[in-house]
Parts: C-alpha cells; structure tokens; sequence
C-alpha cells in the first residue's frame, strides 16, 4: 500500500494538466482499459474460431449433419433456460428478502454458503441431489419406512433439470439480491420503520427498487449457464430429447472429426447467446442508495411476517443443504485421511490451488477494469457528457458474456491449435490456458456481482467527484476501492472457487504428470473407483465453502492500511 | 497483490519441473491413450516398468479424455505428433481409424493370439477385449431378462441405464450389439426399450454411478465388471446378464503412427504387450480378458471369456459406412 502523503503527491502532478481535461470526456484510460478488454475476448474468440476453421480446411465437412435438430436443440434449450432462470429469480429473491429481515446466528456462514453450490463440479451436485430426491434417496426410503408410502415421482427429464438449476442459481441469486439489500442506507430503514410500512409494502417500496436493477444481468448470467450447462442437462435429462449444443459439438469434434461443423456450431450458439444477452447487458443500475453493509438488520421482521419468512427460509435451505449434506455424508469413512496423505492427492491439490489463485486474480482485475469503465460511462451520463451511452453500455457488457457462450471443446480445441501454431509445447502451456479460460469463465458472475456497486458509486459520487477535480485514479483510489472491497472479496471467491471446480478446457492438453481436483475425481469415476470420487468431491466442497468464508476475509483486512 | 506473485512462482516452478522431467538422453516412446489406462492403477505404469527394463527407453503414456480424443489429439498435431503409437482405440473406431491414414503397418507376430472372434488387421494389434453386458445388482433383481425380448417386455418401473453412442464406446457398442443381435428388428425393439430407459449419459462413469447408487436397476457394462467387485471389493452381488442371442466383443487396438521415428521401437513395444509378461499385467488394471491365454490363468474371482457362439461382432468395414445411420436410428427408435 503507498502511504498517504506519497499519493497525495502523485495526484497533484497528475492534476496538473491534460487530464483535468481527460476526465469530462468518456474517452479516457478508464473507459479504454474496458473497451481494451472488450477488444481482448472478442479477438480471441475470433481467433479461436479462425484457427479451427483454418486447420478444416483439408478436413471432409458435412454441413447438412446440421439438420433439423439443431432447431429442436435450440427450443429445448431455450425453454429449460427461459424456466431456470424464472424459477431462480423467484427463489431467490424471497430467500435474499427473508435472510435480509431476519437477525440470526450464523448469518455470515449462511451467506457464505451460498455460492458453494454453483461452482462445484455440476456431477456432484446432481449426484447430491439424487442421494436425496432419486430413487434410492433419502425422501423415498423416508417415506417408505415411515409412511409405508412410495412416492411416486422421478426426477429425470426437465423437472430434474429444473431443480439442479434453481438449487444452484437461486442460491447464486439470493446471494446478489442480498448484498443489494444489505447496503440499504439505514436512514432509509429508520423511515420506513417509522412509517410502521407492512410487510408488503415494505418489499414494493423500499425492497424492490433495490432488487429491480440487477434483475436484467442476473437473469442474463443465469441464462448463459443454464442454455450452456450440459453435464448435468445429460446426467439427470432422461436423454437426448433435452440435449444441448455441447452433444452436437462433441460429435462434430470427435465423432466426424468435422470441424467446420464444430466451428460453425459454436458460432450459432454464441450468436444466439448475444441476441438475447446483449439487450440484459444493456442494463443500467437506477438505485442510489449507499449504505454500509451489516449483517444485523436494525429492522428486523417480527409477528407473523417473522414466522412466514422463517420457514420459507428453512424450506429453501433444507432443499439446499441437504444434497450438500449427502456429499459430505458419502465421504465420511475410515479411507479419507489415507487418501489425503496420498503424493497424487497432494500434487492435485496444489495444481487446483495455484491455478486458482491465479485465475482468481485476473478475473478481479478483468471485471475491476470492466467495471471501472462502466463506471465512467455512468458518471458521463450523470455529467451530461456521454455520448451514445446505450451503444458503449452494449460493446462493454458483452464480453462479458459472450466467452461463457462458447463451448469449452471449441475453446479447448482452439487454444490447442493456437499453440500449435506458435510452436509451443503442448503440456507446458495446458497450465496457462487453464488459467485464461477459468478467468474469463467465471468474468459473468464477477461482473454480475462487481458492475452495479461501482455504477452505483459513480452515480452517487459523479457530481461531488467532479467538483473535487478527482482524477481517475484518486476516484477509483478513494472512492471505489474501498468502498467495493466487499463485492472485490466476493468477486475473488468467485473465482477462486469457480476455477476450483471447473474441468472444461485442459481435457485435450491433459498429462498423467498434470491433476487438478476436478479430474482426480472424474478419473476415479472412469475407473469404477466411485468411493474415491466421493472423497474428492466432499474435499471439494469443503474447499468452496472455506473459500467463499475465508477469502473475503483478505480484502478487509486491510482496510485502514 | 503478494498473493498472486506466490501463485505464480509456484507456477513457474511447476512448470521447470515438469519439463526437467522429460529432458532425457534415453530415446522417449510416446504412447497416447485414454485416460483410465495411464492412471496409476492402470495397466500403463506396470508396462512402461515392465518394458524399460530391457529396452534402454523411456516410455510415457499420455492420457486423453478418451481413446479417440487420443486418436484426434494426434491428428491435429499431424506430423509433428510427438506420439508413436495410439492405445485403445477399438473395433467399432478402427475403420474411422484406418481411414486416416496415420498408420503404418506392423510387423508383430500375432500367431498366440487367441480371440473370441475372427479379427485381422496388417495396421492395429489386439491387446485386449471384453464383451458389452447388462450388470444388475442380484440382491434386489432375481431374474433378470436373458434377451433383448425380454427386456422389451419388462414393466416400465424397471429401469436401465444406457451411454451415448455418439459420445462413449459402450453407448456405440450397444448400438452395435443390437444391429448384429437382431438386424431389421432392431428398431422395434428400441421402440419397445424405451420406456425402461431411465437416461442416456455422455459417458459410461455417469451411468455407471447411477446404477452403483441405485437409480438405475441395470446398467450397460462389460461383462468383467463384477470382476472388479469380486476381486478389488470383495462384492459378490453384482452379475452380468447374460442375454442368450450373445454379447458383442469390444477388441481394444493399439496401432503405430507414420509419422514416429521410433518405428522399432514401437512394435518392440506392441510385442511386449501381447507378451505373457504384458498380457498377466491386464485383467486386474484394465479389467478385461487377455488376448492370449496366460500360463498362470486367469485371476481367482475373473469370469472366464464366454463360447465363441456367443461372441457377436460386426466386421470394421460394416461398422465404417453404417454407424452414423445406426445411430440415427437408435434415436428414432427410442423418440427422441
């Protein structure tokens, strides 16, 4: 950290003179370091396509292979994504609303526990959603012990589909919804607690307009990861009526070997992505409202809307515990210490870790440029100096998406000839891939949760920054880095953990010398070793969850140095 | 951030290490394969020992995600591949195989070899082989169906769970199984299958999982999987059903690349691997038969191969110009 009269000193040379300038236009180094990365991931998005369609061009293509079925492909997707998102929304907005108006212990952990679910490998959240709502799981055998009752209901096909998707969304969506909440100014609470509002009208007026502003690229991110998961789409769909790109693509890739199908593929998927998305990402974040965040409500609910809110709470955390519970559950046996005391086990660990505190670093400081930039884009608007607004909101909300539509085995693949084609070796640059495309796979979600504080910061603080001649820097310095350090800790979590836990991209780079945890798992898994594959998903977990307790912990820490 | 500078070195240093490794005087043969067979209770760390006693080589296995992601993996490289030869791929991919042009003939002697079905090829050994079956968990199931008829007929709350040929091999081998089993019925038979089909997942350890957990009341396996249980668990329960029309074999191939500069080297290691020696190292790390009759026999708890008459399969040339329609067809058939 510099120490104070050293800033101080840097920031007078720099107010001296052409930035004083620089800083009523929208075109200065803050909204091009966002403009730069915009450049950034469509480049290499257009690169990655270029490259396999050039490395087709002595391969046999079959583009009518690109039947009918890609229309179906596209409703199916579609509707399962349109209801995921919907069902998400819903969920989450009243479990954020209910943990918001209730003070309770443990709230912090809660909160933390969120997110753990929407980073782990989906197989292991589909298969801790079986143990309790499959066949043999936990509710049917309840019910036919004590009940003498089978419940007759499966959860394969789209209801299955359903409900991985809102467990792990709804949680992600609750999360974001409440720290909205949270930062609500307590003057706000004061009045509204004085004007006695009920319950209902203390959603509609004071809850809602803080909610309403995140809904568009919350439900965008949803979206994305719901249309492009497919794992879990193929695990718990009861077949290919419900598949998804991802099939098609794997078929063109290894199946035919057709890569200009596999690139043309990839190239539908990410358009339609952007069709739908690039409207949500012209979001824009009308609330105002600064607040500190605490985790005890000055205003917290009582009488019967107290109750009704408890249970709703305790409804929605049961149906979110417990596949988490029946993961940890299948590990716990005399095997798990020996296995983590094993060289393999260790190695792997270590892999996961770096790559992920790596990647978790560049995906804070892609989504703080992003977000830096979007900021100044709203203090134009504020200043009444923007210049096309909408258009430049557009080209730097994108990005953020568009990597996320593109299929890992497409990705994967391209990178693969990049390197090629620089001469590079193979195996030493696995590592590095594996560490851009973790960065810029988990940038939605770091957007999503960074974008609407800084916005809302600039907003606020526009006009008064102005009149302080505030340069970029000392804006960003004193204004939205201290003032954003609990969503930057979040944001870090996020992608701490979402690399953790992702697998995607190395298949094609993989070494025997080279595991992360994600693949110690799937390999045991391919090798009937299903017991092993309990204990690294358990450990996996166990991972996420201290992360997202622990690490948002680093960025306070500091706080007054 | 310190914290990101410790990332990185660690980085760095993972990366220098990994690369010394490799840095050696010794020439290297470069084996591609699928990921199960380089794992460390794989059969590839007891051959890579097992052969660089006598062979002043190095050998290392390079696991992909699946033996054709191998295949493809090579083939995007062309010929600066650093692969000699490609391991696992199989009977139902051999023809798509061959027709890349890869690979070079092999001079192994593979008069010991015997196998459950006629199979030539002047470019791919056989190493080993195993028969696709449905295994059941015979404490809840007591008779299960001995047909494709009577799996049809089953009630729907009996439930199977299947792979997706476009996606994994026994997903493809079942398609398989079904076309040399039952020919024009086929389709029918899909249509009557359907309703017990619980999910068609990506790859086998999906469905696999299900079945193990209980989802599912059948599971597409080999029939050497309660091999696995018998002798690594000590799990009796879970049997293979034996369908009367016969099971198709699955052979696993391993085949030497053009392009390699260890071509001697290469089929030196090819007949290692139908050796005795190499042979003993596959029933208990891959969990399939040996193409060759051991003189110590098979392991205690091993299933022993089923008749010829009961091993079905579908020449390479067939299997080449008429997957994509068969899988086509399953798909229909089964309405999707």
């Amino acid at each position: 950290m510099t120490s104070l009269p050293q800033s101080a000193n840097k920031s007078k040379s720099i107010n001296a003179s052409p930035h004083k300038a620089a800083a009523h236009s929208p075109i200065n180094w803050r909204f091009i370091s966002g403009l730069a990365i915009t450049f950034f991931v469509f480049a290499t998005i257009f690169l990655v396509l270029f490259v396999i369609v050039n490395a087709a061009q002595n391969l046999p293509s079959n583009q009518s292979a690109l039947s009918a079925n890609i229309w179906h492909l596209l409703r199916m997707s579609t509707i399962q994504a349109a209801l995921s998102v919907l069902f998400s929304l819903i969920v989450g907005i009243f479990t954020a609303v209910a943990l918001y108006r209730l003070n309770f212990r443990g709230k912090n952990f809660a909160i933390a526990l969120m997110s753990a679910g929407l980073v782990l490998p989906t197989i292991i959240v589909a298969f801790g959603l079986l143990a309790v709502w499959g066949r043999a799981g936990w509710l049917r055998t309840a019910s036919k012990t004590l009940f003498d009752q089978d419940l007759n209901f499966s959860i394969f096909g789209l209801v299955g589909i359903l409900m991985a998707h809102t467990l792990l969304n709804g949680s992600f969506a609750a999360r974001l919804f409440y720290d909205r909440l949270a930062s609500t100014p307590t003057t706000k609470l004061k009045l509204g607690r004085s004007l006695n509002l009920s319950p209902f009208a203390r959603f509609i007026y004071v809850e809602w307009p803080t909610l309403k502003p995140a809904i568009p690229g919350l439900a965008a991110t949803i979206f994305l990861m719901c249309f492009t998961s497919f794992a879990l789409v193929l695990l718990l769909g009861g077949g290919p009526a419900n598949a998804t790109f991802e099939v098609a693509i794997f078929e063109a890739v290894k199946l035919d070997f057709d890569l200009n199908r596999a690139a043309l593929l990839a190239a539908s998927q990410l358009l339609f992505c952007l069709i739908i998305i690039v409207p949500a990402a012209n979001w824009n974040t009308k609330s105002m409202m600064i607040g500190k965040p605490g985790t005890q409500n000055i205003w917290p609910a009582f009488g019967p809307s107290k109750w009704a809110l408890t249970i709703l709470l305790l409804v929605v955390a049961a149906y979110y515990l417990t596949p988490l519970f029946a993961i940890i559950q299948k590990a716990i046996s005399p095997a798990l210490l020996p296995y983590m005391a094993k060289e393999k086990f260790l190695n792997a660990l270590q892999a996961s870790l770096t790559i992920a505190s790596v990647s978790a670093s560049l995906t804070l400081v892609l989504a703080t440029l992003l977000a830096v930039a979007r900021a100044e884009l709203k203090r134009a608007e504020k200043l009444g100096t923007a210049r096309f607004p909408r258009l430049c909101r557009m080209i730097l909300g994108a990005p953020i998406f568009a990597y996320m539509a593109m299929p890992a085995m497409v990705l994967g693949l391209g990178f693969f000839l990049i390197t090629r084609h620089l001469a590079l070796s193979t195996q030493s640059v696995g590592v590095w891939v594996l560490i851009l495309a973790n960065a810029l796979l988990a940038l939605p979600l770091a957007s999503a949760a960074l974008t609407p504080s800084f916005e809302k910061l600039a907003n606020r603080y526009g006009k008064l920054s102005m009149s302080l001649n505030m340069s970029g820097w000392q804006r960003f310095r004193y204004i939205e880095w201290p003032l954003s350090r609990r969503e930057a800790g979040y944001v870090f979590a996020l992608g701490f953990t979402f690399s953790l836990g992702d697998v995607g991209v190395i298949a094609l780079f993989g070494t025997d010398e080279f595991s992360t945890l994600p693949w110690l798992m799937y390999r045991a898994l391919g090798s009937y070793r299903s017991n092993d594959a309990a204990l690294v998903a358990a450990i996996l977990l166990a991972l996420v969850i201290l992360s997202f307790w622990a690490l948002p912990h680093l960025f306070r820490i500091n706080r007054r140095a | 951030m310190s914290f990101q500078k410790i990332g990185l070195a660690a980085l760095v240093g993972f990366s220098t290490l990994v690369s010394a490794a490799a840095a050696q005087d010794k020439p290297t043969l470069t084996i591609y394969t699928y990921d199960g067979f380089a794992a460390e209770w794989g059969p590839g760390p007891q051959l890579k020992a097992g052969f660089e006693e006598n062979c002043e080589c190095t050998v290392d296995f390079v696991g992909a995600d699946s033996s054709i992601g191998a295949l493809r993996k090579a083939q995007l490289e062309g010929p600066g591949t650093q692969a000699d030869i490609i391991l696992g791929l199989d009977t139902s991919v051999a023809a798509e195989a061959k027709n890349t042009e890869l690979f070079v003939d092999h001079n192994v002697d593979l008069s010991a070899l015997e196998l459950p079905v006629d199979y030539a090829s002047s470019q791919f050994v056989p190493f080993d082989y195993g028969y696709f079956a449905f295994v059941y968990d015979s404490s809840k199931i007591e008779t299960p169906p001995t047909s494709f008829e009577e799996l049809a007929a089953l009630s729907e709350e009996f439930k199977i769970a299947i792979q997706d040929p476009r996606s994994s091999t026994p997903g493809l081998g079942l398609v398989l199984w079904m076309q040399a089993a039952k020919g024009d019925q086929a389709d029918k038979l899909w249509a009557d299958i359907a309703p017990n089909i619980l999910t068609v997942t990506k790859g086998w350890s999906e469905s696999y999982s299900l079945f193990l957990e209980g989802e599912a009341d059948m599971v597409l396996s080999y029939t050497s999987s309660p091999s696995y249980h018998r002798i690594a668990e000590e799990e009796s329960k879970y049997l293979a059903a034996q369908f009367e029309e016969g099971h198709y074999v699955q052979i696993e191939l391993a085949g030497i690349l053009e392009s390699s500069d260890q071509k001697q080297l290469a089929n030196d290691f090819l007949t290692y691997l139908v050796s005795q020696a190499g042979q003993s190292i596959i029933p208990t790390t891959n969990w399939m038969f040996p193409v060759v009759p051991l003189d110590n026999g098979l392991p205690e708890g091993f299933d022993t191969p089923l008749p010829k008459e009961n091993s079905l399969i579908l020449d390479d040339e067939t299997v080449g110009q008429n997957t994509k329609k068969y899988i086509d067809d399953f798909f229909a058939a089964i309405g999707q």
